[in-house]
């Protein structure tokens, strides 16, 4: 039997604290080979990658966190991935723990509880740079073996030390030596008895972890809970313990800390030296005046906002239209080359569709996660939530949500991906949440529709007009019942998660472009194969909504598209009759065929132009052959009649079969469930269409209208609604239905995209389900209630 | 904490408040006993741990019991 001789992969996990340039160093070791996704059931991102050179390495980029005791989702996938316990995930052959130099106590707590698990651990000693220029000085290998673990001085942001941690993974590193710190005998005594219970109980659990175990649990209600139903016995003999030591009074829950810094203090002034007061006021001190300043903070913070979505926006827009042209190209050129019919048709108008709907967003993507990048490289994002926090904790929010929520004025999508930076999961959540009652820019084109359809042009108090409040009124409508739901779901939904907020400053440095583009690209990779293979999956399913059954033309059709052939012939013989010839040589006479190619392009270029002008085109034709000119003229006139019954007639066909495709049929089931909101089947097949991407439903009003290829400003569209009618001669669309319109768009969840991605970020349809379901709630109950407050008044 | 001016050095004496938010205070290096500085005291607060900064709602702010050290 041959022997397998490749080497085995080698898993190195990359813990640390928030803030210590763990990104940086992961960047670093794996480059571009790197994989981002979700570990199971949870929202904690999982990011690994393989590390460059001759030996299968894995970096797994663990979460950062302070601690391993879990209170969060965070520190628990860290502890249960450090000890092997996620499924599939074995524990890792080595830990590399990146500290900053500047401050390394708190560093250090974490390190520590790392190595109590026994597993071989190298540390990295981060921005030593800064540690130099604040007067630190640290004997690294003094404290390597007062630790009992490797230290690599780094500075990461140079690249320095990069080399000597690759050399470090790549060799064994031995286990680190017994836990060195000692608590307190009264809470040392419980823990020693409940190992030997853990022992007893889960003879698998290797023994160097038996202690960690113990000591979580007696600290951490989340901890404690996990063994409620796994070893009954051991989770009652913790609260057995808790009662025990709080009826000495012993601080149970502070033992750890206290006995870990205990050990840690004397360690670290015996190592490390300080030329400095590491309080006195730095750089970035001096910065924060200004920018966390009560009124300037929030100032700054605004201009900067519209200085970054405005550059998304504009930026944006030019590669937005390039991908959409791109689309429409490539499906020109798939119908040139294919046959007509089904197969095509799915290519172009499903697959390629789709395709685009989720390209287009990119532009957008890029854009807001470099500029957000740039905002958590230099430092800034951490004060943004430290300026916004004190208001939208008021609201069930916090300061981190600012960014995401401003995020989805342009698009809820990126603004939910941005949720990524908030530490604390229920404002995540919450924030997820509400998120898409901003009012996004693919809602634009509808307000400017229906606004200019049925608003007066007049202006309230002589200078504020009617149409640009409207649309203020909108966009505040929208972002007041984001701030109710939050509440309402923080209030009643997570009322017994309290929302903690303190937040790590880290000092103001200069960004790294290079590692803003390695996490942009990376975020974006993210929401392309991601959250793209839903939304193209249900861009197919409404293509094929929309499209079937194929229904052929009635009577009625069929005898109009007759007519305008038998007309158009009619018209052709007639001619060739008075010329003394048949239609086929008429159209064959190579004079004839010249002159018509000359109207043509004169038509062409030149709409009006005087044909028969010295200078226009027939003038040579007519001075050899006038006869020619003039016949040619008439059957030019007879084929434009022509031309333009065709098209009216493709739209009419288009309006024909969509009313009779699934999507039309939905549009008349539902409309009985949507007439008291003023809506008739065309605006529920339209709403039903939205779903694809919001703004679908102008083209498909259009379709419906036999308007043909229409947006927002299309005059034509905006009087075919201003004129429709029912049977009974009422009007279909009035003010009324329009602002009952206009309420369903701003508050309803309509954009499959964006729920796609909540989805993703959430890991569960569950609350994609609440939140369509709240949403859409919402807005049928202001709808109803404006159309029908309305109608009560005398407004319809 | 919040009743001290920007700049003063003060000593954290005690935290009153829900033990799992002390607990997570803690486990961001602040600890009973240590020597802090008020960095920024506005509408929230800065303080100054060691060589690094951590911004603290003004509401949490306010259950941190420290006394004032003379210079």
């Amino acid at each position: 039997m041959p022997i397998d001789a490749s080497p085995r992969l080698r898993r190195v996990a990359l813990a640390g604290n928030p803030n210590v340039g763990k990104t940086t160093v992961f960047n670093l070791l794996t480059g571009m080979r790197q994989k981002v996704g979700n570990y199971p059931v949870v929202t904690v991102e999982r990011k690994s990658g393989r590390m460059a050179g001759d030996q299968p390495v894995e970096i797994i980029d663990l979460p950062g966190t302070y601690s391993l005791t879990p209170r969060s989702q965070d520190e628990q996938i860290a502890y249960d991935m450090l000890v092997g316990r996620l499924n599939g995930e074995p524990a890792p052959d080595l830990v590399v723990c990146v500290a900053d130099a500047t401050n390394l106590e708190r560093n250090l707590f974490l390190i520590s509880q790392i190595m109590d698990l026994g597993l071989p651990t190298v540390v990295v000693m981060n921005m030593m740079d800064t540690a130099e220029s604040r007067g630190l000085h640290l004997n690294v290998s003094s404290l390597s073996r007062a630790l009992g673990a490797p230290i690599i001085p780094m500075v990461a942001t140079r690249k320095d030390g990069v080399e000597a941690l690759r050399k470090a993974i790549s060799e064994p590193v031995p286990p680190p030596p017994p836990r060195r710190w000692r608590l307190r005998p009264a809470v040392g005594n419980e823990i020693s008895r409940l190992e030997a219970l853990l022992a007893n109980k889960v003879p698998e659990m290797a023994p160097v972890q038996r202690f960690s175990e113990a000591l979580r649990a007696l600290e951490s209600d989340p901890a404690l809970s996990r063994w409620e139903t796994r070893v009954p016995d051991f989770h009652a003999a913790i609260l057995e313990a808790r009662r025990s030591l709080s009826e000495r009074n012993i601080p149970f829950d502070q033992a750890e800390i206290d006995g870990r810094y205990a050990w840690l203090e004397p360690l670290l002034k015996f190592t490390v030296s300080r030329d400095k007061d590491p309080s006195e006021q730095t750089h970035s001190d001096r910065l924060d005046a200004v920018l966390t300043h009560p009124v300037a903070g929030p100032a700054i913070f605004f201009v900067i906002l519209m200085v970054v979505f405005q550059a998304v926006f504009s930026w944006a827009t030019p590669a937005m239209d390039l991908i959409l042209a791109g689309m429409s190209e490539l499906g020109i050129l798939v119908r040139s080359v294919l046959p007509a019919g089904m197969v095509s048709d799915l290519l172009v108008d499903g697959a390629i569709g789709g395709v685009g709907n989720v390209l287009v967003f990119l532009p957008q993507i890029l854009l807001l996660f470099f500029f957000l990048g740039l905002m958590e490289d230099t430092g800034y994002m951490a004060r943004t939530s430290l300026i916004m926090d004190r208001v939208m904790s008021r609201i069930g929010l916090s300061g981190g949500s600012v960014v995401p929520l401003l995020s989805s004025f342009a698009c809820a999508i990126p603004g939910i991906m941005a949720t990524r930076t908030m530490p604390n999961q229920r404002d995540r959540l919450i924030t997820i949440m509400v998120a898409p009652l901003m009012s996004c820019s693919a809602r634009l084109p509808v307000y400017t529709l229906f606004i200019a359809a049925f608003i007066p042009t007049g202006h309230l108090f002589g200078f504020i007009g009617y149409q640009g409040l409207t649309m203020v009124i909108l966009y505040l409508l929208g972002m007041s019942m984001a701030f109710v739901a939050a509440w309402i779901l923080q209030r009643f939904i997570f009322k017994n998660e309290a929302s903690f907020f303190a937040i790590e400053l880290p000092p103001y440095r200069v960004p790294q472009i290079q590692q803003v583009l390695v996490r942009m690209v990376t975020r974006s990779k993210m929401f392309v194969v991601r959250a793209g293979k839903i939304i193209f999956t249900m861009s197919i399913v409404l293509w094929f909504l929309a499209t079937y059954p194929r229904t052929a033309p009635d009577a009625n059709l069929q005898a109009r598209q007759d007519a305008i052939e038998s007309t158009y012939h009619a018209a052709l013989d007639e001619i060739a009759t008075e010329r003394g010839t048949d239609t086929k040589s008429l159209l064959a006479d190579p004079s004839i065929r010249h002159a018509l190619r000359l109207l043509a392009a004169t038509d062409t270029i030149q709409e009006g132009a005087n044909v028969d002008s010295p200078h226009g085109a027939l003038s040579a034709i007519r001075s050899i052959d006038p006869d020619a000119a003039t016949d040619a003229q008439a059957i030019f006139a007879v084929q434009k009649v022509r031309n333009t019954a065709r098209r009216e007639f493709s739209n009419a066909l288009s309006a024909y079969k969509i009313q009779h495709s699934i999507v039309g049929r939905i549009g008349h089931l539902v409309e009985p469930v949507m007439r008291p909101l003023g809506f008739d089947w065309k605006i529920s097949a339209g709403l039903l269409t939205a779903l694809a991407a919001r703004e679908v439903i102008i083209s498909t009003l259009g379709t419906i209208y036999s308007v043909g290829d229409v947006d927002e400003t299309s005059t034509a569209l905006r009087d075919h609604l201003k004129s429709d009618r029912y049977e009974d001669g009422t009007p279909v669309f009035t003010p009324l239905v329009a602002v009952s319109l206009l309420v369903f768009f701003v508050l309803a969840m309509q954009c499959m995209s964006t729920l796609a991605i909540t989805r993703r970020e959430t890991n569960s349809w569950f609350w994609p389900a609440v939140m369509w379901a709240y949403m859409t709630g919402m807005a049928y109950l202001f709808s109803l209630a404006i159309y029908q407050g309305g109608m009560a008044l005398g407004l319809g | 904490m919040t009743r001290f001016r920007s700049g003063t050095r003060v000593r954290l004496e005690a935290m009153s408040m829900d033990a799992v938010e002390a607990q997570r205070l803690r486990e961001m290096g602040l600890r009973e006993g240590m020597q802090l500085a008020i960095i920024q005291n506005t509408q929230n607060l800065i303080v100054g741990v060691i060589a690094g900064r951590i911004g603290i709602r003004r509401d949490l702010a306010r259950k941190l019991l420290a006394t004032r050290i003379a210079h």
